[in-house]
């Protein structure tokens, strides 16, 4: 039994004084994936920002085992720089970066690297997000709305990344309204629902 | 260490796309001080006794008015998360990288108004001592305003109509370090020493720059946990 990367002990999370969801008691093991799924406001964003430490849960707690990323569905990108100073911006904050490896990632993801990002499309930005998926190791990745602009290259990228991912033993929970697609590793899946649902996903 | 060049770094790099904003801050600071000469009696006495008054007042203005939304950008861009969780990740505390904030918006906006300042002050024929001891008040006192409306800008974070509120927060904060260094280039103007006048100054600086960080960081998280 390899040892859970995220243990979630009764925790409830409430948005405006409304109860969201919860509470949740789960644990999610090295290797694993879990699938957020529910209608719109449905509690998707908060429960992924409280994983993340962001936000405190309105009770119970949570426990992650070593660092997480967190990917919202905005962007941390500026729009007056390029793409090399961004991720260098963004990577730099946690870790020394090397611009050489940054540009042969850029070059590989095909993102121009000398274009303020206002001129570039919404894939191109959204494609920069994976960066530090691919280029700084984190035990535990958390994704609002990964696929969301991504086009079938970045898509394939996003699933091959998972992958291997989880084959290291990390582990991953993310939001998609799309479903996943095809090459996405199998995963978990944690219904949202109404407000007086309770929900439990065992190991 | 990374965290807080990287922050340093990132806001440089975005002033330097954005030339017109720091042009713009010692423009008004210019502009407001030039407009007095013109429209007072054109009488060295009175320029004098009225100089460091009008020079502190417009610096007060121009370093508060460029502080007024610093963080809605970077709350909407999601760029504060990422600020917070590599603090958390290296396991510092959050103040650390909101110093540094700090650190670059006082270069980015006193900056400008401090390199304009000899040129104003000529304007209000302030010279030798009392031209030192403003420029020495500026320096520590627009490190003081710019924590002020950096703690002011953070409580206000994602609220409408921020920079507004920002302003009114931050003005009866800021008029011991207006007091004080008009005091000390008064003082100087009458041949008198100007050091314990800046000597407070700077231990308002002290203060500001222990309690401030901390102070701006509470206000961020709660915004960042909104």
């Amino acid at each position: 039994m390899p040892p859970p990367r995220l243990v979630l002990r009764g925790m409830v999370g409430v948005r405006q004084g409304r109860r969201l969801w919860g509470p949740l008691t789960l644990a999610l093991s090295a290797g694993s994936a879990l699938h957020l799924q529910g209608p719109n406001g449905s509690g998707k964003t908060t429960l992924l920002r409280t994983l993340a430490g962001l936000r405190a849960p309105a009770a119970g707690h949570c426990e992650r085992d070593g660092e997480a990323w967190f990917i919202g569905h905005a962007l941390p990108l500026a729009d007056e720089l390029d793409a090399l100073a961004n991720l260098r911006g963004w990577l730099g904050l946690s870790a020394r970066v090397d611009d050489a490896v940054l540009q042969a990632w850029l070059d590989q993801m095909q993102v121009p690297r000398q274009r303020p990002l206002r001129q570039l499309s919404a894939g191109q930005r959204r494609r920069l997000a994976l960066a530090p998926l691919a280029l700084q190791p984190r035990p535990l990745w958390l994704l609002d709305e990964p696929f969301d602009a991504l086009d079938a290259a970045g898509q394939s990228a996003l699933c091959a990344l998972a992958q291997s991912h989880l084959a290291s033993g990390g582990a991953l929970v993310l939001s998609a309204h799309q479903g996943l697609p095809a090459g996405f590793p199998a995963c978990e899946a944690l219904w949202l629902g109404p407000a007086d649902w309770v929900g439990t996903v065992g190991q | 260490m990374n965290l807080c060049l990287a922050i340093l770094r990132r806001e440089l790099a975005l002033a330097w796309q954005r030339p017109a904003e720091l042009a713009r801050h010692a423009l008004f600071f210019v502009m407001t001080a030039a407009l007095f000469p013109l429209s007072l009696r054109p009488d060295p006495a009175t320029l004098a006794l009225l100089g460091p008054g009008v020079l502190w007042a417009a610096a007060l203005l121009a370093v508060l008015l460029a502080c007024g939304r610093w963080f809605d950008e970077d709350l909407r861009s999601g760029w504060l998360d990422q600020c917070q969780l590599a603090a958390q990740a290296a396991e510092l505390p959050l103040a650390l990288p909101l110093a540094m904030r700090f650190v670059a918006q006082w270069l980015l906006v006193a900056g400008p108004v401090l390199l304009a300042a000899p040129l104003v002050a000529l304007q209000f024929d302030l010279q030798g001592a009392a031209l030192a001891a403003l420029m020495v008040s500026l320096l520590l006192g627009s490190a003081v305003l710019v924590q002020l409306a950096g703690v002011a800008a953070a409580l206000a974070a994602g609220l409408r109509g921020a920079g507004l509120l920002t302003l009114l927060m931050v003005l009866p904060l800021a008029t011991p370090a207006l007091v004080l260094g008009t005091l000390a280039v008064h003082a100087a103007q009458q041949g008198q020493p100007a050091g314990p006048a800046l000597q407070l100054l700077a231990a308002l600086l002290a203060l500001a720059s222990i309690a401030c960080p901390w102070l701006g960081a509470v206000a961020l998280k709660q915004a960042v946990g909104d």
